[in-house]
This record gives structure tokens, sequence and C-alpha cells, in this order.
């Protein structure tokens, strides 16, 4: 019956709550997380380097309390898991107050959302706490309190830190803070990832609390039975704990997240259709300025487009032969930057044609000479004139002119001085010829 | 003072040697990094800072209770040990560096197990008694997580990220260090808290 | 009948550290003084009874008033009969007076109930109530032991085995103890293994010599005095006396 009050996980609360609160406000902005809860508890994934970091460190101040007395503890009816609950209870509560809090303050950040609370992602979060408070608890019962708490804190950190890079990509996923890599608005948590992180932080804690009651009982009895058995069995059982972790999050990829289905998606009534996902349309409807880009580019030349739907990875190509056009959707999105997304979409798949080793480096400048005109062409018609600002965004056409290389630049000056018709002549050849791996030819100085 | 001097200054050889073998190795941390640019540690401070954590350890356990009335200057032994430490850190580094052509990980290794062992120390000094270790602990993990201001760049008190031996920042913690040991020293009890003397007293 | 029964008991630290070969003793209900010189294994018998340590061979059994036998390797039921006092006792960080004698009664078993009303009591009979706020960590050497007594007797066991009490404590801390000990109920086994002889007559009802490892003298404090010289009047010096005759063969 060891007090609620006078406990180290109370002293180091505070200022886990204040670091945690600091690194949201610094560190994770609102962009990022907006109008998503499961993305904004994702990112929460960070802050397991504070929360962590306090569940190991009291674990081990406490351990370390009981290791230092005499006479108490020896003599004990109760269970191992007993004492190591009445122990640890503080330390995981604090942890959880420290990621929840978070968790709370992310979701302030992220606003109001149509995805529902990801208990799932919380759950794991939490669970992730406890293979810390096993690492603090074993390193507390067995070294000395001068060793034990500054090594916890190290190992806890190291683990946290160096894990979520391992080349070996199902490791990351042990140590829980790769889930930080969930999610865009068109995705979804890979939920493999989750259950890795909670079977490996739960059978790990097992393993070292196992591996913790062996030291003791070895400090204790000299000679014969001194438990080694437990000592192997939480070897064993660390072991198991990797094997099972690592084995869930076999398939897993650098980034712990699933498309979305295109089913969930809420469609328009426009020419050409336009489906985005319910995240994506929680801070504004973009999907009518999707659809008149669209339609204003059909009409200079370029591809019609069908439907345009927003969906993640290699599911859907930018832009199908079937005529469906896979842009970028962010909830949020200003109208301008909607028309930039669908105005580049031609671009964006020119230039992701594979185009062999030998194609011309001049592929890629040309292509977003094409893509700052269609932009520009699209924006004239689109947007009202104070939605246009900052387009024709030419910055990256300078930065991919180079010393004796293709002035993409100037090309583009060029391209401005023609007529009209010149202009769509040129762009319809030009994502033509790009769409071959061909390189354009270059715009005749005055040609009307 | 140290306890187990046997286990200390092999374990500060081994760091020297493991430091300068992965001294070009930069180790990612955890940053946003998709928003700030890609964030990285040399991989020399981790051996720093473990040696730093065992041999501080060590040299404290050494300063046991009775000791504080010792007529021998019991804290000066273990600053004495504490420099003893970082001269086998640089002799073996630098010995290690002639075989992996590396000049400068010696000097960096040097740098780093210095630093953590004044924050070390000047926790120590201010009371921090059998936690002090977790002083340079504490230290990596707020600059491996704070180093970086919204616009990217590595603040300086975050030296320890930096690859610079000469980091004025990492000389003023060592002088900061040096100095409220100094104080410690003439007073002889800590500056922060109850008076309790020297040594690891409970 | 109540008592504590060690038969055939072997144990060693080590191959070459033999403690205890063969080892046959018994304790029955009232104090017993364990006596012997450094190194006579007297704490390493206490542990033992106090399942502490675990003998390579041999059984320690306690019989309970209604003749129920308990082994020392059936650890939970054995340990509930049990209080045990280490030599070395040091307290918890962190908790204060009352708040470690909870603890010392929860890990014996106790429930939050009990311990609501036994813990005071424990802390009041060894005379510590008006510090019982006060951390552990931060009282006296002979506060400590006591600490440590009101620990190890909220359970109220049938058996308390207190291993060197009183030593290093002052005159005063020491007289403190003695009463605390004329307080402990007859009916209950108390072994206190002690080199202070001078308290004997008085004190213990029983007394065991152990040297070596091995029992010289196990019986009532009358016969352990009878073995002194008749010339010798003073109890004290009775006891002092055939303390030397069963440890060093002198008289």
């Amino acid at each position: 019956m060891l007090p609620i009050t006078r406990r180290p996980a109370w002293w180091l609360l505070a200022p886990g709550v204040i670091l945690a609160t600091l690194y949201i406000q610094q560190y994770i902005p609102s962009q990022r997380i907006i109008a998503h809860r499961e993305s904004a508890v994702a990112a929460s994934a960070l802050l397991l380097i504070f929360s962590a970091s306090l569940v190991s460190v009291t674990a081990a101040m406490e351990a370390g309390r009981d290791r230092a007395s005499r006479g108490m503890t020896e003599v004990s009816v109760r269970s191992k898991i007993s004492i190591v609950a009445a122990r640890l209870w503080p330390c995981l509560t604090a942890g959880a107050i420290v990621q929840i809090v978070g968790i709370v303050l992310l979701l302030s950040k992220a606003g109001p959302t149509p995805d529902g609370f990801p208990v799932l992602i919380t759950a794991g979060l939490l669970a992730a706490l406890f293979v810390h408070a096993g690492i603090g608890f074993f390193m507390g019962t067995w070294l000395r309190s001068l060793f034990a708490v500054p090594l916890a804190l190290a190992i806890s950190y190291l683990w946290l830190g160096f894990a979520w890079s391992f080349d070996f990509v199902p490791v990351r996923y042990l140590a829980g803070v790769a889930l930080e890599g969930c999610c865009s608005a068109n995705e979804t948590m890979d939920v493999s990832a989750v259950i890795s992180l909670m079977t490996f932080s739960v059978v790990a804690f097992l393993g070292f609390v196992l591996m913790a009651t062996g030291i003791t009982d070895r400090k204790l009895t000299p000679r014969g039975t001194n438990k080694r058995m437990r000592v192997i069995a939480g070897i064993t059982t660390l072991g198991l704990a990797t094997s099972l972790g690592l084995f869930v999050a076999r398939d897993i990829g650098v980034v712990p997240t699933i498309p979305l289905p295109l089913s969930d998606a809420e469609c328009s009534n426009t020419s050409p259709e336009v489906c985005f996902l319910p995240v994506q349309l929680a801070r504004g409807d973009t999907r009518q300025v999707y659809a008149d880009t669209f339609t204003e580019l059909a009409a200079v030349g370029m591809p019609t487009i069908a439907k345009v739907i927003s969906v993640s990875g290699d599911q859907e190509p930018v832009l199908s032969a079937a005529g469906v056009a896979n842009v970028v959707a962010t909830p949020g999105q200003s109208r301008s930057s909607a028309l930039q997304s669908a105005a580049s979409t031609y671009a964006v798949a020119v230039s992701e044609h594979e185009c062999g080793g030998d194609a011309s480096p001049d592929l890629y400048g040309w292509s977003e000479v094409l893509k700052v005109w269609l932009v520009h062409t699209a924006a004239l018609e689109v947007l009202d004139p104070d939605e246009r600002d900052g387009i024709p965004d030419t910055s990256i056409l300078e930065g991919n002119s180079g010393p004796g290389e293709m002035d993409f630049a100037g090309q583009w000056e060029i391209l401005q001085e023609a007529d009209e018709r010149a202009q769509i002549d040129w762009a319809t050849s030009a994502f033509s010829e790009l769409s071959m791996c061909r390189v354009p030819a270059p715009i005749k100085p005055g040609q009307k | 003072m140290v306890r187990r001097g046997w286990l200390t200054f092999p374990t500060a050889a081994l760091a020297g040697v493991m430091g300068t073998a992965s001294g070009k190795i930069d180790l990612p941390i955890p940053f946003l990094s998709s928003l700030l640019g890609p964030s990285t540690m040399p991989a020399a401070v981790i051996p720093s800072l473990l040696v730093a954590v065992i041999a501080s350890g060590m040299i404290q356990s050494a300063e046991m209770p009775w000791t504080s009335a010792s007529v021998r200057n019991v804290i000066g032994h273990s600053v004495a040990t504490a420099v003893g430490i970082v001269l086998v850190v640089f002799a073996v580094s630098s010995l290690t560096g002639v075989f992996v052509d590396d000049n400068n990980s010696a000097w960096l290794m040097v740098r780093n197990v210095t630093g953590f062992l004044a924050l070390w120390s000047a926790a120590k000094a201010l009371g921090a008694y059998r936690f002090a270790g977790l002083a340079p602990v504490i230290y990596l993990l707020v600059a491996a997580t704070f180093a970086r201001n919204p616009m990217g760049d590595v603040r300086g008190w975050a030296w320890i990220l930096g690859r610079n031996p000469g980091d004025p920042w990492g000389i003023a913690t060592v002088l900061l260090g040096g100095l409220l040991t100094l104080v410690y020293l003439l007073r002889r009890r800590t500056l922060i808290g109850k008076a309790r003397g020297l040594g690891t007293l409970p | 009948m109540k008592k504590i029964d060690i038969s055939s008991v072997n144990f060693s630290y080590s191959s070459k550290v033999r403690i205890f070969q063969n080892l046959n003793v018994k304790f029955l209900p009232g104090k017993t003084a364990l006596l012997g010189p450094n190194g006579a294994g007297k704490s390493t018998l206490i542990s033992l009874m106090a399942s502490v340590l675990s003998p390579s061979a041999g059984t320690i059994e306690v019989t309970d008033s209604s003749g129920n036998q308990v082994n020392s390797r059936q650890l939970r039921k054995f340990r509930r009969r049990v209080a045990w006092l280490p030599q070395d006792f040091s307290p918890v960080a962190g908790l204060s007076v009352i708040e470690h004698v909870s603890y010392a009664g929860w890990l014996k078993g106790m429930s939050r109930a009990a311990l609501k009303h036994r813990a005071p009591h424990a802390v009041s009979a060894v005379g510590l109530e008006e510090i019982s706020h006060r951390k552990a960590t931060e009282l006296s050497g002979g506060q400590q032991r006591r600490l440590g007594l009101a620990g190890a007797l909220v359970h109220r066991a049938g058996v308390v085995l207190l291993d060197e009490p009183t030593a290093g404590l002052d005159p005063g801390q020491r007289e403190r103890f003695r009463q605390i000990l004329a307080s402990l109920n007859d009916d209950h086994i108390t072994v206190v293994s002690t080199h202070q002889t001078e308290d004997i007559d008085g004190s213990f009802n029983h007394v065991v010599v152990l040297v070596d490892g091995s029992v010289r003298f196990s019986g009532s404090v009358s016969d352990f005095m009878a073995a002194a010289p008749v010339s010798a009047v003073d109890p004290r010096d009775r006891v002092r006396l055939a303390y030397a005759a069963f440890v060093e063969g002198e008289i």
C-alpha cells in the first residue's frame, strides 16, 4: 500500500507536460493535421520522447527505492505482479497523462474533423509506454540509482530516437515514433503498425519484469535456487516480443499508412465529376474549382478529364488513359492552390513518365514551363484577380536554368509574348512531345 | 577516486575506439524532418554519453558519505579521475584515428565527454546527488528535440549536435561546470538544497 | 503446540563456506535469545527462518497453536506467520513512518482497511507516534530500527525474528527496545539474536547458543545459567560465564 502522493512520477509530470506542449507549439504546424483526427493523434507519436522518458526514469526511481531498502520486500507475501503494479502505476499514469495532454492539444490544433477518434492508435501509443516502464524497472532493480536512472533514460531515448530510422523498416514500428508518418487526408493508419507496437511493447514489458524479478531473487538467494530461470525466461520473452512485433509489421512500408477506399469519397454533380474524401472537404469544398480548371484546360487542347479523384499511393496514376485525374487535395486548400493542384496534373503526369536513363535532362525543365503556362492560363479564366497572387510562379524555372543549359525562364518570357493561338499550339504540342519522352522544340521569339 | 576502475577506464577506451570508428557517421534523429529538413547528430555522441554516465556513476559511488570527513580532497581526486578518463578517451581516439584516417573525431570525443562530465559535475554541485548523472542525458534529449528553431537552423546551445570541437557554447558549458564544481569544492556543501555534505547520501 | 522446528538443515553460501551441516533445533513460545560469536551463523539462521534464504537440505516448519504445520517452502503461507527485522534494516525511501509501516503490512498481505487501524497501533507500540509523518529515511539509526520493528509487528505474526535489534544503539535506545521486547506477547515465538548477554535474565525465556554452525546449547534460561559456576552470584555474571562456558569452553 504505497501512498498516491510522494511518487517521482508526479514530480516529473509538470516538466513532461511543459516539454510536450512546447514541442507541439514549435514543431507541429496545424496545416499538417488540420481537420484530421487520425493524423493529429498519430503526430503525437513524437511526444513519446517525453512521455516514455518520464515513464522509464520514474520506473527506475521506483524500483531503486525497493532495491535500496532491506527487510521488507524480501519477505513479501504479495505476488511480484502486485508489487510491480503498485510501483509502476503512477509512472504509467503520468506518462499517459503527458501523451493524452499532447493528443488533446493536437486535436484542438486540428479543429473540427469529420473522422472519428482513432481509439486504436491512442491505445497503441499508451501501450508503447509499457516497454519503457519495463526498461526503467529492470534497470532500477539491476543497478544502483546512480547508474540506473540515467541509463534508463538513455536507453529509452536511444530506442525511440534511433529505431525510427532503421533501414530494416519493421523495426521502426516496434518503437512507435514512426507512427507519426500517418496520415494524409486520403490515407488511414495501417492497423498492423499499431498491433506490432502494442504486441512488442506489452510482451517486452513482461520480459523486462521477469528479468527484474529474477535479478531481485538472485540478490537475496545466495546459492542454487537463484531464479536464473526467470532471467532466461525474461530474455526469451524479449526475443519473442521482438519476433512477434516484426512478424506483424513485416509488410508495412516506410510510411505506416494505407489508402482510403474511393468508395468513401463524396462526388460532385459537376463535369468532370470530382470525388473527394470527407476530410478533404472539411475546410471548404473546392470541387467546383477542380471541375472548372479541367474544363478550361480541355478547351485549350489538353486531354479531357472525365473524373477527378484524390487517392494516395501508387493505386492510381496521376492521369489515366480513361481520363481520370488523381490530384492532391488537402483540407483547407485555397481556391488558388486547388487550381494549381488541378492544372499541374498534366505536367506532373508527363514528368512521371518512365523515359529511361538516356532521356534528356531538359524534359523536367520543359514540363515545368508547361506547368506554369497551364496554371496561368487556367487562373485567368477561373480565379478572380485578387486570387491570382503569386501566379505565375516562375521561381522553379529560374532554378532549372544553369549556365550553358536551356534558359527555361527565358523560354517562359518568349512564350508569354506569343499570341494566344501560338501559346495553345505550343502547349498541346509540348504535352504530346513530353508524353513520348521527347524534348519540345524551343519557342521561337516573335512567334505569332 | 573511482570505483571499479578496471571497468571505467576500459569503457573509456572502448568508447574512444567506437566514437572514432563511427566518427564520420551522422545518425538521423526524430524531428518533423519533412518540414524542417533532415536532422542528425554525430554518431560519436552515443559512446561519449555512455562513457560519461558510467564514469560519473563510478566516480560518484566512490564518494561515500564518510569520505566527507577525509583529510584528503575527495572531490579533487574525483576531478582528477574525470580528467584521466578524458585523457584515455583522447589517447585511444587519436590512436584509432590513425587507423581510420580521422583526425577530428578525437577532439570531438574530448569535447563531448568533457561537456557531459561538466554537466554531471554541475548538477552534483547544485545538489542533484544520485540523480546528477541524469543531467547529460537530459541535455542530449532536450538538445536533440529542441535544437532546431522553426526556420530549421540549429540553436547554439545544442552544440552537441554539431561537429565543431571548439564550439564556444561547448567551451562555455565546460567552464560553467568547472566553476560550479570549484564553488562546491570550496564551500564543501551543495549550492542548492539541504546541507548534506559531500558524497552520495540518499 | 506452537513451535519452529528446524530439522537436518544444510546451508552454505558457496562450496567453500559451509554454514550449517545437519542443523537441528526447536524454538518454542516465549522469547529466545540466540547467542553466539560473530560468524557463528546467527543471522543466517534467522534469515533461513524468515524464508529469505532457502536451505539446500532439510526442513523448517512452523506449527501453530492448532497444530497446523507450514513448511518454509510454502512461501506465502509461511511468510504470513513470520515477522523479520534484519540487522541491516534499511527503510524504503520516499515514505513517511506511517506509510512505511502500512507498506510493510501491505507486503504481508494485509488489507487497506485492516492497515488503517493496525499501522497507527504498530507505530505507537514502538513509540514513533509523534514523528509518524516524518520521512523514514530522515530518522536516526535507533528510530529506523524501531520503524523496522513496527513494520515487522504490524501483521501480528506468530513468529518474530529480530536480528541484533540493539546493535549500535545508545543505552537509552537499547532500554527502549528492551521495553518493546518485554511488551511482546509470550504466546508468540520471539527469537532475538544478540551479543548482549546482560539482558538475558529477566528478558528471555529460552537460550540457544550457536557456535560454528552447531547448537551448543538449547534450553531455558535457568538451565543455561546453571552452567555457570556456583560461585557466581550476580545473574549477569552467571549469564556471562555460562556463555563463555558454551562458546569458549572456559569458566
